[in-house]
């Protein structure tokens, strides 16, 4: 059972606000549910409203353009994404991650917009978004607001969003035509399982189809947040891709980027080396994915 | 407001009830329909015996409001057969002897009819996949994924 609250369907952007900022930290947000209500189930995380917002009309749909990239709305559930043609065939990595979150039940109802603003480093939809260069439209009572997913984060669950927003839509640029792309999630078993490590490559490489021209790599349970792995991403620019040696390098630097902690999960001993080793084997993973014409 | 008024269709049959907002749409199911096909294993998310199909989505109903199914179509065990005439998935877990205890088998007949509804004739490997949400302690799987597997490929022979 969940205990008693009272619920609110609010039919606009600032209604919602508005009623976010009133209940402050006796309300909470809702889209999906799957992270509130399975939480509220176990008898913490317990609140006096729930402010339903997955019935917002703009916080629905997937548009797409060639010339203005992709916007996906906050409630859209991660199993729109995976069965979307235009993502499946110009963001394939997107799909590769969401399609690991717990299961087709529960990406029927989780939503993109649950998935990032739950903050967890171990998020699967997050780091795709980010090496994909993703924003967030967020709408507060003052209007309205744009901001890079990688500045989205500020501390362990915790985001830009304050008293009053809440995330609209997130956006994602064209890629280019040819760039390979690759999630990898490691866990101890093979189904419903939340990452002990999320790695998200992006490459493209030059007319020569081996230099490295641009590389965006995103770590997913290496630090209190998602981050983008700065250092290691330079050392790939201008490299040959080609050369397994080469790429394997990048295990004496991903730790300058990365240095994940203990947890009940695994040791961070254990996580380090995971990095060393599977940060280079995603990145041949992306590479060998490569569009080519 | 703390109850509202839904309208729902469950199993052909529509319901106008008022429920408590707190309610999960499996306790309405089980204890206000009494259709306790759906099971609570969890209260999780994590098993799958909650598992119901809304507009034709497989959801855990023990995550999901009833409120939030206000104006859907849900379809549960108690639905799927016509009369006496067993649905083919359900006809086939007996045949193949893909039950046990059985607590897991409706969860896991209304995935398996979403996934042949959604994808038609997957493969063993998607079907594996597809019903990762699916706990069974009895079976260990072999039987429930080839009796699936076998399901679609008679109905995408007909
Ligand atoms: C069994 C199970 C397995 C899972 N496995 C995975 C997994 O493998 N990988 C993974 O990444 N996640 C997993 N999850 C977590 C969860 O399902 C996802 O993070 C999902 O995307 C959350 O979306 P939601 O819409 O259900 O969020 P909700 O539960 O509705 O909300 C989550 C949080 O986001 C806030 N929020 C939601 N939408 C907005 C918005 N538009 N603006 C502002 N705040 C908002 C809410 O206030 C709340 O704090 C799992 C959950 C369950 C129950
Ligand atoms: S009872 Fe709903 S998933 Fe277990
Ligand atoms: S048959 Fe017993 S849990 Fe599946």
């Amino acid at each position: 059972m969940i205990a008693r609250f009272d619920y609110h369907v609010p039919a606009s952007l600032d209604e919602a606000c508005a009623l976010k900022k009133e209940y402050g930290n006796t309300g909470i947000v809702v889209a999906g549910g799957s992270d509130v209500y399975a939480k509220m189930h176990l008898g913490d995380h317990l609140y006096d409203h729930v402010i339903d917002i997955k019935k917002i009309e703009d916080m629905q749909g997937i548009r797409w353009s060639e010339t203005e990239g992709l916007s996906l709305g906050a409630a859209v559930t991660h199993h729109e994404i995976e069965r979307h043609p235009v993502i499946k065939e110009r963001y394939d990595v997107l799909v590769q991650g969401v399609r690991t979150i717990g299961s087709l039940q529960v990406r029927n109802r989780g939503t993109i917009g649950g998935n990032i603003c739950t903050a967890a480093p171990s998020a699967d939809g997050i780091g795709p978004l980010l090496v994909l260069d993703a924003s967030c439209v967020i709408h507060g009572l003052g209007g309205e607001r744009t901001v890079p997913l990688k500045d989205f984060f500020t501390g362990p669950k915790q985001t830009v969003l304050a008293d009053d927003e809440v995330l609209v839509r997130v956006t994602v640029p064209t890629p280019a035509p040819s760039y390979g792309g690759a999630y990898f999630k490691y866990g101890r078993r093979n189904a419903m399982e939340i990452a002990l490590l999320g790695i998200s490559v992006y490459l493209e490489v030059a007319d020569d189809g081996k230099t490295c021209s641009a590389m965006r790599i995103a770590l997913g349970t290496s630090a209190p947040i998602p981050i983008r792995a700065q250092k290691t991403e330079a050392y790939y620019i201008g490299k040959d891709l080609s050369d397994r040696q080469v790429v394997e390098a990048a295990s004496s630097i991903i730790l300058e980027d990365a240095s994940p902690r203990n947890s009940w999960r695994a040791d961070g001993e254990f996580r380090r080396s995971l990095l060393k080793l599977l940060v280079p084997r995603t990145v041949r993973t992306a590479y060998g994915a490569l569009t080519r014409e | 407001m703390f109850k509202k008024e839904i309208n729902i269709m469950v199993n052909n049959e529509h319901y106008v009830r008022e429920v408590a907002v707190n309610r999960t749409l499996l306790e309405f199911l089980r204890e206000d329909l009494g259709l306790t096909g759906a099971k609570e294993g969890c209260n999780e998310g994590e098993c799958g015996a909650c598992t119901v199909l809304v507009d034709g989505k497989p959801v855990n109903s023990c995550l999901m409001l009833a409120v939030e199914a206000d104006g859907s179509y849900i379809l549960t065990i108690e639905g799927l057969a016509k009369g006496d005439l067993l649905h083919p998935l359900q006809q086939a877990f007996i045949d193949e002897g893909a039950v046990q205890c059985g607590f897991c088998t409706p969860g896991m007949i209304m995935t398996a009819k979403a996934i042949l509804d959604e994808y038609g004739n997957p493969s063993e490997k998607e079907i594996r996949k597809l019903m990762e949400g699916n706990l069974c302690r009895c079976t260990g799987y072999t039987r429930v994924i080839k009796t699936v597997k076998k399901t679609a490929e008679a109905l995408a022979a007909k």
